[in-house]
This record gives C-alpha cells, sequence and structure tokens, in this order.
C-alpha cells in the first residue's frame, strides 16, 4: 500500500512509499482509511520538532472502516465507521497514570502518525 | 466530517477539561490554526467573549473566527494586541487565555494580555526553548496549566457535543490524495488552509 512515510531521523525526510499491509493481531483491528486530516504535530514531525520513531507512517486524524478485527476484540462492528483516538496506541494500562486513566502520560505511550504508523495511507 | 473527531477532542479537553471560565468573562485565543478555531467554536457556543488573535498572514483564518462568533480578532504585526484587550476588559486584562500558536511572541503576548489571578493555558507546541517575561507568572500569581490530547472521558463528551449540533466540516478547506501530501503540508505551513483531508489513492 503507498504511504507517507517519515523514513529517517533527518528533517524533511519523508515521502511517499510502498509499506506491506498491516496484519491483524489478535486484540486489533485493520481499517480502511476514508480520510486523514492534516495536523500541526505532522508539520513538527516532518521537520524533527517532535519525537518520533522512523520510519513511520504520518497521520492520526482519521476515519475509516472496520474491515478485519482479531478473535479478542468486542465491541466493534464490521464494516462499521470509526474516528479514531490514535494518540493512545500504545499504553501499558497499569501505570499510576493509566490507572487514573490519564493514559498521555504513560511512559511507553506511543501515538499513531509518530510513535507508530498512521493514516496517511 | 469524522476526521475532525480527533482534533475536535483535544480542543474540547482544553475548553472543557482544563479551563474554567465563566460566562461574562473575556477570554483571549492566541493562534487561529484548526485547534485555535475548534476552542473558538466552543467557547462561543458557550456565550464566551472571545478574541483571537493571529498575524496578518492568518487573515483568512481570522476572519473564520469571527464567522464561528468570536468578538474581535487582533493583527498582533499590525494592531497593539496588549493595548486593545485591556480596552476590551476595562484594563484589567482577559480572564483567560488559550495559548495554540506555539510561537513565543504569543506567548508574550498571553503574558501581558492576562490578568492578575487569570488562567493560562498552554495548548500550541514550540519544539524549542523560550525567552518569557517569567516574573509576571509570580507578581500576577497565574494558574498555568497545560493541555495535551483527551481522556476517556472527553471521547464520550465530544462525541455528545457533535450530536447536539456543533458543526465542525466548515473547518475543512482542502481534500486532496495522500500523493500530494506536500501540497498539503505546503498549505498549511502558508496558512492558506484550515483542515485538509488527505485521502488514500
Amino acid at each position: 500500500m503507498k504511504a507517507v512515510v517519515k523514513y529517517d531521523n533527518e528533517p524533511m525526510h519523508a515521502q511517499l512509499m510502498d509499506m506491506p499491509e498491516p496484519e491483524c493481531a489478535d486484540n486489533q483491528v485493520i481499517i480502511e482509511i476514508d480520510h486523514c486530516g492534516i495536523c500541526g504535530t505532522d508539520l513538527h514531525v516532518y521537520h524533527n520538532r517532535f519525537r518520533h520513531f522512523p520510519p513511520v507512517i504520518l497521520g492520526h486524524e482519521f476515519v475509516g472502516r472496520v474491515i478485519e478485527k482479531g478473535k479478542n476484540v468486542k465491541n466493534i462492528d464490521l464494516p462499521h465507521r470509526y474516528s479514531v483516538f490514535g494518540a493512545l496506541a500504545i499504553m501499558c494500562g497499569e501505570c499510576e497514570y493509566c490507572y487514573k486513566g490519564e493514559h498521555f502520560f504513560c511512559k511507553n505511550r506511543r501515538g499513531m502518525g509518530h510513535g507508530v504508523n498512521g493514516a496517511f495511507t | 466530517m469524522g476526521a475532525l473527531v480527533e482534533p475536535l477532542a483535544a480542543a474540547v479537553h482544553a475548553v472543557c477539561d482544563v479551563a474554567k471560565f465563566k460566562l461574562g468573562h473575556t477570554v483571549l485565543v492566541s493562534g487561529p490554526g484548526p485547534i485555535g478555531l475548534l476552542v473558538v467554536k466552543l467557547l462561543a457556543r458557550q456565550g464566551i467573549k472571545t478574541i483571537v488573535a493571529g498575524t496578518s498572514d492568518d487573515r483568512m483564518r481570522l476572519d473564520l473566527a469571527l464567522k464561528y462568533g468570536a468578538y474581535k480578532t487582533i493583527e498582533v504585526d499590525k494592531e497593539n494586541a496588549v493595548e486593545i484587550i485591556m480596552a476590551e476588559t476595562g484594563g484589567y486584562g482577559v480572564n483567560t487565555v488559550f495559548e495554540v500558536a506555539g510561537v513565543e511572541a504569543s506567548v508574550r503576548t498571553c503574558m501581558e494580555a492576562l490578568r492578575p489571578l487569570g488562567h493560562y493555558i498552554q495548548v500550541g507546541h514550540f519544539g524549542r526553548d523560550l525567552t518569557l517575561p517569567w516574573d509576571l507568572v509570580a507578581f500576577r500569581q497565574f494558574r498555568i496549566d497545560g493541555s495535551v490530547g483527551y481522556v476517556r472521558q472527553t471521547w464520550d463528551n465530544t462525541m455528545k457535543i457533535l450530536a447536539q449540533g456543533l458543526i465542525v466540516e466548515d473547518m475543512i478547506t482542502h481534500e486532496m490524495s495522500i500523493a500530494d501530501w506536500k501540497t498539503g503540508f505546503d498549505l498549511m505551513e502558508a496558512k492558506k488552509a484550515v483542515k485538509i483531508l488527505l485521502n488514500p489513492m
């Protein structure tokens, strides 16, 4: 699939590239993107003003249809359309902040579009 | 519209979870980018007298702020923002500021335009260190809060605010293929767009 990828640690090193199709783990869903907005954070990542982990697909403000879900996923309907709060793609769920529901401050948090692959695809 | 839910949640967090303004207060939003304009929409919906500051490059976005219910806009490179704000607030300054630009000069304006005991809310990111009149924090006993992202409850609240009729799709100025992503990034940096949607190829 084609995607906009920040491909290394140099500023402005982003381009449209072929990336492998994602695989759906038991606790994940695959979403076919309808639209993804450009955020100021995408520009900050592009210019190396925001922490990121290249190579990474940019974009986190998205809506799309769930086309596949893992066997442990509940409360998600196919092919329903969802908006996604992608900033919390990865969090530990066990630290003091996660326990309080303040997942943004989990030390292990990784958001889509900079920490893990995003939605410009 | 769905692609605007995530940025709206960031604005809802700043306005509904972090801020503590009351009806009758005057609020400054510095930075009329997408999040700043969403903050304006949320404030206007609550009847708050909202002043929006930007530069003359932001004119298109400042005009949108007026359309979305802002009381007044200021072009900080052409007008004296602090003087105008003092005139609008009986010489006291605004009750609350939302710094949404992520620009050093904007922080300075926000601090100088904020009244003693006022509430400073940092939403914008800078990506670098700043030089500021930090003594004002003590001398005017500002309350300072950051606002980043959202909590779970913000998501539910965001969906309710949309269900109750807040319009956000009028912020989409452009839609293009991911193949044209660089054009989109350039439009954003030139402040010629508000929200740009990239679509799959």
